[in-house]
């Protein structure tokens, strides 16, 4: 066989690929119309090892146990009448979750009972739609944050600025040059299929809330303006008017955690609620256990507050002003009137659950500054009406220190 | 050769008795190359080779795999053929520990053949691996060898990635005075997954030729593979 042969053999094996390839999408993540049509399902994923596909040897792309996954998910989508539209290997789940969509009028619900009953498939499950809990309440910038007064943010940055933290906001896309937020984004990720560069409301006011610059920007100071964003856009804005909610779902918020997890996020704020998820729930113990704070925004709309609120060892946070700040197991923090960073480098008021966990993933920054051990809910001090102590909260974390906190004069108390 | 043969058997043997289970996954790769290199020297003499590997892999951790490679420079026929058997376990966060053996066979175009049987322990975390390979007879009886390489894959996109290797393979044992020294070989790339393969582009080195018995090519050689599993 000459040359000229081989390449037209390759092109000949190209040809083949075309013709072969499965019904398998190039776009990432899922989009709000066909989520409640769509499932996951989840093989086992061996552990990485040498052997084909290693670079070391001959060095092949494709790994013949991905193969054998994708052939065998194929197998499963046709026997069930199902489309394969995508898969995403999560190690450190130990499972390939491919991403299939079910026939109009077939029950997603239903499908993944099936599917998790089949050998070789570790669980199915549908995918869960997750929605912000916010709304915005004015277009006029309070001269003072909440938090400046209540939890007395210039003695806090006294003693922390959330320097060195990594804090990982899986929300809707952030404007990362909002003159608040400029170099405060360490890394920027999308995992949602609509390809929209626009800034989204909800990401942007969170993100404000926790790390915007103190000092330059001419608007809010974060909680802590030192800490490193990580922003993780797993939720869209379903539209431009002010009410339009924001939505997530199973599929882009297990990618932005596993995401999260595996570049080493020590704070993960999650402003949002949904129905319990067995793979978000997996990937939320798994950061959990690798000494990640999980902060979640309390829905009372939903039972036990909604995942992840309501997930073991996630700190469950609502707005101090609403009847849930009450709830026993739920930490009180600034939720109303909210001044914070918008798109089109503006600011506006905003209110709900959603802002209140977001000053307490910035508080987690601060606190984790100066005691990598303060990752759970159990590191928070509680005022006696509920609330956060703010100052008592960092005082604990960082020790002894003649700072303005130190003058505290709220009784201390661990929270319930 | 006869424990290598015996490690094949035991790995065909695993390969049947679970073959029908759907807990097991095997996978088969089907690939072609401009050229195939081994650690940067070419067993193909620069010429365009095709592969067929067959993989076992147990979620439990144990894996087999074997393929042929054969070369357009002899009409296809065989060029060689290469066994693996291994376990692999996550200790932790996401490091896997890894240990195994192989043996790649190499058939030179001017007749004979040699192998290279080593067993190996490796570490990976992330996009990243640390390998050590240990040989006792690496293409040449009674040499021994000991090889490290580090590699890693860098997502750049959805489909799209980089990759990078460097090798070092150390000479422990010389039998008749030869003089091997050590031996660096490097490769960088770029692989893109389209229609559900892989095709890559990626250019190879290697700093020192070796002296060995057998007649190699080495030196710098950008490679085209493409590869399909099914």
């Amino acid at each position: 066989m000459t040359r000229a042969k081989f390449w037209a053999l390759m092109a000949l094996l190209l040809f083949w690929l075309a013709g072969t390839a499965p019904a398998v999408s190039a776009t990432t993540g899922a989009s709000a119309p066909s989520s409640e049509r769509r499932l996951l399902v989840m093989l086992r994923l061996p552990p990485d090892h040498e052997g084909l596909g290693s670079d070391s040897g001959g060095g092949y792309g494709e790994s013949p146990g991905h193969a054998a996954r994708r052939r065998f998910a194929g197998g499963l989508a046709k026997a069930n009448g199902l489309t394969v539209i995508d898969d995403w290997p999560m190690p450190l789940l130990g499972v390939d979750c491919f991403v299939m969509e079910a026939p109009e009028g077939r029950s997603a619900v239903e499908t993944a009972e099936r599917l998790s009953r089949e050998k070789g498939v570790a669980w199915a499950q549908p995918v869960g739609l997750y929605r912000t809990g916010a709304s915005p309440a004015g277009d006029t910038l309070y001269r003072f944050q909440p938090a400046a007064r209540l939890w007395r943010l210039a003695d806090l940055h006294q003693v922390a600025t959330g320097r060195g933290v990594r804090v990982a906001v899986v929300d809707s896309r952030i404007q990362a040059n909002h003159p608040d937020l400029l170099g405060q984004i360490e890394t920027s990720q999308n995992f949602v299929t609509d390809h929209s560069l626009a800034a989204e409301r909800h990401g942007t006011a969170v993100a404000g809330i926790i790390a915007a610059r103190a000092g330059e920007g001419g608007g809010i100071v974060g909680v802590a303006p030192s800490s490193r964003l990580m922003a993780l856009r797993a939720c869209w804005q379903t539209g431009s008017a002010p009410g339009a909610p924001t939505l997530c779902d199973s599929l882009t918020l297990a990618l932005a955690l596993h995401y999260a997890v595996e570049h080493g996020a020590q704070v993960v704020n999650l402003s949002l609620s949904g129905p319990p998820d067995v793979l978000l729930g997996r990937l939320v113990d798994i950061a959990i256990a690798r000494g990640a704070t999980v902060v979640g925004a309390y829905d009372p709309a939903l039972a036990g507050g909604g995942f992840p609120a309501s997930h073991a060892g996630v700190v469950a946070v609502a707005d101090a002003e609403s009847a849930e700040a009450r709830s026993p197991g739920v930490f009180a923090a600034p939720g109303r009137d909210i001044p914070t960073t918008q798109p089109g480098g503006r600011w506006f008021l905003v209110s709900g659950d959603s802002y209140a966990a977001a000053h307490v993933s910035g508080l987690f920054a601060l606190m984790r500054e100066r005691d990598r051990r303060a990752r759970s809910g159990a590191a928070l001090v509680a005022t006696r009406g509920g609330g956060i102590d703010a100052c008592a909260s960092v005082l604990r974390a960082a020790g002894p220190c003649a700072c303005g906190c130190a003058r505290t004069e709220n009784a201390v108390t661990a929270h319930p | 050769m006869r424990v290598w043969r015996l490690a094949i058997a035991a790995a065909v043997g695993l390969l049947a008795t679970t073959a029908g289970t759907a807990r097991a996954q095997i996978g088969v790769v089907v690939s072609a190359a401009s050229d195939y290199r081994y650690r940067g020297v070419s067993f193909s003499e620069g010429a365009p080779e095709g592969s067929i590997a067959v993989a076992w892999d147990d979620p439990g951790g144990v894996y087999a795999g074997a393929e042929v490679m054969g070369d357009s420079a002899r009409g296809g026929r065989l060029l060689g053929h290469m066994e693996y058997l291994g376990y692999a376990k996550r200790v932790g966060g996401d490091v896997t520990l890894d240990l195994g053996a192989t043996n790649i066979a190499y058939r030179p175009a001017y007749g004979g053949s040699a192998d290279n049987p080593e067993v190996y322990l490796g570490l990976r975390k992330g996009v990243a691996r640390l390998y050590a390979y240990y040989s006792p007879r690496y293409f040449t009886p009674g040499v021994k060898t000991l090889y490290l390489a580090a590699d890693a894959g860098l997502p750049l996109a959805r489909r799209w990635r980089l990759f990078g290797h460097l090798g070092l393979l150390e000479t422990l044992t010389i039998p008749y005075g030869q003089a091997f020294g050590s031996r660096f070989d490097g490769k960088a790339g770029v692989g893109v997954n389209v229609l559900g393969g892989e095709v890559q582009l990626a250019w190879t080195t290697r700093r020192s030729e070796p002296s060995g018995p057998v007649r190699i090519r080495a030196g710098n050689a950008l490679v085209v593979s493409v590869s399909r599993g099914f």
